[in-house]
């Protein structure tokens, strides 16, 4: 939640194995504990997209900046290969 | 064969296609969940580089590479679920499009290897997958091989 620069984040605490539901139809569980990372089960309906999310900012900006390539920049491109 | 379409775009101007060139990215791409409906303009003919063109937005294309000209290596492994998405039953029916970026100082191209639109051309049904791979969202486009 964010009102203004104000961020509200709802912190729980959960075993392994124990789970926590967000809306109707996620529930997320803590699967396992392994060193400094935790293994997350989610189950969601198919509309609900899941994406680790470093990797969906990384691709985010990379659409972002590929979004604005003109005809105009190609003149560089690499070419076919040569026979 | 279905009714021709035109297709505005701010960078070829008008096109007209045949509405089945059309191919539907339900889900649209990360970050832009408005690129729904694309067709695909080849920048030349060495096969090597495509426009993907949104069909509702004439500002919004991407230049794309099919990867393996450059990077032979290049494995793509759909998981269950993104396979179930664009219901890809054989890798034949798969296209590959890399989207490029242009830097500058010095010039240089490079393709998100990660983050691939993969089309179920049979289907006309694409979607932007994440891979659950080891590769580079900036992979250098050298020399094709």
């Amino acid at each position: 939640m964010r009102w203004g620069t104000l961020a509200i984040v709802l912190v729980l605490s959960r075993r392994s194995g124990e789970s926590i539901v967000i809306g109707k139809d996620v529930v997320v569980t803590i699967v396992e504990f392994r060193g400094d990372q935790v293994r997350v089960g989610i189950d969601a309906p198919r509309s609900v997209q899941i994406y680790r999310q470093e990797l969906y900012e990384e691709i985010s900006r990379a659409n972002q900046m590929a979004a604005s390539v003109l005809p105009t920049d190609l003149d560089g491109l690499p070419g076919p290969p040569e026979v | 064969m279905g009714a021709a379409v035109t297709v505005s775009t701010a960078r070829f101007g008008a096109l007209t296609v045949d509405e089945s060139e059309i191919i539907s990215l339900p889900d649209g791409l990360l970050g832009f969940v408005r690129f729904q409906r694309m067709i695909i303009v080849p920048v030349n003919d060495d096969g090597l580089f495509w426009w993907l063109q949104s069909a509702d937005d004439p500002e919004l294309a991407f230049l794309s590479v099919v990867p393996w000209a450059f990077f032979g290596e290049y494995e793509l492994a759909l998981s269950a679920d993104d396979q179930q998405r664009l219901s890809l039953v054989t890798a034949d029916d798969a296209l590959v499009y890399c989207l490029v970026t242009i830097h500058d100082d010095p010039r240089s191209y490079t393709a998100n290897l990660l983050g691939p639109v993969v089309v179920n051309r049979a289907l006309r049904l694409g979607r932007q997958v994440v891979l659950d791979a080891d590769v580079s969202t900036r992979a250098e486009l050298g020399r094709a091989t």
